[in-house]
């Protein structure tokens, strides 16, 4: 699975200046969808189905104080779904009888809103299985954000079943600087205060070897080992530049916080074919704190794409040979 | 703010003083809300102004709002208005917030009220029954006949305590919070000294902080900002900056690189240097010790206390 040319050129390039630091980059969604459908999205949900039918566990819970939570994903991601894919999706509601048509997935049912045994599965599962994005719901209590809900099917190195029940600040544990910097201490604050109706966003950005969606914890031993297999003459397919474009938004009947994540991949040599990106990536990396080059799993092989780059940014006919 | 347009479809007197308005929308759907939430209304008086008032339907209901309104003599004039309006009547509104939510993990829930403020416990009554958890509220009003929901209360048997003080009926916090259960949360709404009386009560007999909450109304923009001069230090530029603009907006009307993300005090990206001048913080992102340095500000919410501020740019 590539990229198409269209996928290549709106790809979320997370880079604003040659030196990246953690920062409370987040910024106002405004007239924009809040889940993103697109060419992936039939082999992300059949990617997404056979890793819950192989083991459910540790890839989706929700704890029982979070039903209203469940109801509120399921209303928001279908009214924002029919409302920017009208072609794909429809939401037909009267009174309390609700009619949901995905017409992608070939699929209609018709359902009581708020009455959990109408629907095949519990809501939050029904509707996150028909939607590309990761998601997290967090509860609000205690002047504090819980992981208390969550589908975790494409995550980057870290594990749904570890972080159950956690706080903001306890699930942001092992990340390096930032504590210090004071950033998760002001996003905290700043994700308690979302309101209804002004949704929120921010990118996030680490590196996969292969194009592989599923960089789970639980899964470390089929990936881990692919980071060994980095060459300056494999470099340009087999690295990818792994982006999550993330949003923060209101539930507002349970007063709780969802969090989507969508996980977009584009191969460095895809990537390349934008001297501009080539450029910035190349100074992010080479001037990237080691211990952020060690956090995101990078230490194998970020020197040799560091001198790959080089090459294409000294001889940028080497990207359409790669290419 | 005209992020929901509604019409009152239906008014009850619920006491001599306090109605009841139910609303519907006119421009499409009612946002959706959390037990506790209140909203901010509009007042088209001739000195436009803006009343919270708490939610008193369920949140499981998305065709209406109920709101519930006592006329109050020291007000600025909004209970007087709204209790002059017919049905039919469009109003605005705000979006519904939350400053009053019920913690989801409670064992029980002690709701107490006195008169007005039983307004946000109804809307709580709605969830905390249908997750079928445990709970009492105690209800301290005049008379039956000035005591909003009194029927409608009803239904909850002897969940529900009445304590009129015509009667001479006294509500005890220390009666009601001893021999509760572990887990349990105590909801205040009510006036100053009973919310002391209460609160005292519960640390006395050893309830966590983070167990006793009370309605604090979320502060609804007066736009009673002052306007400032900024002076950049480096060119030595004055740049006005009006009532109804920040600062960032003032420097990128006046064609100055200003960097930003949030643009709502939460980020930091648009932070700048303050060599002279006292600044008015309003951003949710400084901690109070820095806010205390004075050295700094986020131009696309906080301002000047000064007439005027000289910052590093
Ligand atoms: C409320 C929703 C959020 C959830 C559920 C969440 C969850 C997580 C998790 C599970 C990790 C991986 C930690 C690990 O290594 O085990 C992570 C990493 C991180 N998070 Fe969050 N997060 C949220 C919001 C935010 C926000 C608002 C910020 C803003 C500044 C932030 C900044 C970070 C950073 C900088 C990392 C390290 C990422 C990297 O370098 O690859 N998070 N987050
Ligand atoms: S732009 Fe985010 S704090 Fe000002």
């Amino acid at each position: 699975m590539t990229n198409s040319p269209k996928a290549i050129k709106n790809f979320p390039f997370p880079f604003k200046s040659d030196a990246y630091m953690y920062s409370v980059n987040i910024q106002p969604v405004t007239n924009e969808a809040l889940f993103d459908v697109d060419e992936h999205y039939h082999g992300e949900i059949e990617e997404r189905d056979r890793i819950l039918q192989a083991d459910k566990s540790g890839r989706y819970f929700a704890f029982p104080h979070m039903k209203d939570a469940q109801w509120d994903a399921l209303e928001i991601i279908m009214n924002d779904l029919a409302d920017y894919y009208p072609e794909s999706f429809t939401l037909t509601q009267e009174g309390d009888r609700w009619t949901w048509l995905n017409k992608k997935l070939n699929l209609e049912d018709t359902f009581t809103f708020l009455d959990e045994t109408t629907l095949p599965y519990e809501p939050f599962e029904y509707i996150s299985r028909q939607v590309q994005e990761d998601i997290i719901l967090l509860d609000q209590r205690e002047g504090d954000l819980f992981l208390d809900a969550g589908i975790l099917t494409f995550p980057a190195s870290w594990s749904l079943d570890f972080d159950a029940g956690m706080r903001f600040e306890e699930f942001h544990g092992p990340v390096p600087r930032a504590h210090e910097l004071g950033v998760f201490k002001k996003a905290k604050a700043f994700l308690m205060r979302v309101q209804i109706g002004k949704p929120w966003t921010r990118l996030n950005w680490t590196m996969t070897v292969n194009r592989r969606l599923d960089t789970s914890l639980e899964t470390y031993a089929d990936w881990g080992s692919d980071r060994n297999t980095v060459t300056l003459d494999n470099c340009g397919e087999k690295v990818h530049l792994r982006v999550e474009v993330q949003r923060f938004v209101r539930l507002p009947r349970s007063n709780g916080l969802m969090f989507p994540i969508h996980t977009y991949l584009i191969s460095l040599e895809e990537l390349v074919t934008n001297p501009d990106w080539t450029r910035r990536l190349y100074q992010v990396l080479k001037n990237l704190p080691p211990d952020l080059v060690e956090y995101k799993g990078l230490s194998l092989y970020h020197h040799t794409v560091i001198t790959w780059l080089s090459q294409v940014v000294d001889e940028p006919e080497l990207a359409e040979f790669h290419s | 703010m005209n992020e929901q347009v509604v019409r009152v479809v239906e008014i009850e007197k619920l006491t001599p003083r306090i109605k009841r308005f139910r609303l519907v929308s006119v421009n499409g759907k009612l946002a959706s809300f959390s037990p506790g939430s209140h909203l901010a209304v509009e007042i088209p008086l001739a000195k436009r102004q803006y009343n919270s008032y708490s939610l008193c339907s369920s949140p499981y209901q998305t065709n209406f709002y109920d709101l519930a309104v006592l006329l109050s003599e020291n007000s600025r004039g909004g209970s007087e208005y709204l209790h002059q309006i017919t049905t039919g009547t469009e109003l605005k509104l705000g979006l519904p917030k939350n400053s009053f939510a019920l913690n989801s993990l409670a064992r029980k829930y002690i709701l107490i009220a006195g008169g007005i403020g039983i307004t946000p416990l109804i809307s709580m009554l709605f969830v905390i029954t249908r997750h079928q958890i445990p709970f009492e509220l105690h209800y301290a009003a005049k008379s039956p006949t000035e005591c909003a929901f009194y029927r409608f209360l009803q239904q909850y048997g002897d969940r529900v305590k009445f304590y009129f003080s015509e009667r001479g009926n006294r509500l005890n916090p220390k009666q009601i919070l001893q021999e509760q259960p572990l887990g349990t949360h105590v909801y205040l709404c009510v006036p100053q000294s009973l919310r002391e009386d209460c609160r005292g009560a519960a640390s006395a007999l050893g309830y966590p902080k983070s167990a006793v909450h009370r309605e604090l109304f979320g502060a609804v923009k007066t736009n009673k900002f002052k306007p400032f001069t900024a002076v950049l230090a480096r060119s030595e530029q004055r740049i006005d900056v009006p009532q109804d603009k920040t600062l960032l907006e003032a420097l990128e009307a006046a064609g100055i690189k200003a960097n930003y993300s949030c643009r709502a005090g939460g980020c930091g990206a648009c932070e700048v240097k303050v060599i002279e001048g006292e600044i008015n913080h309003l951003d949710s992102y400084y901690s109070p010790a820095e806010k205390a340095e004075q050295n700094r500000i986020l131009t696309c919410i906080s301002r000047a206390k000064s007439k005027q501020l000289v910052i590093d740019l």
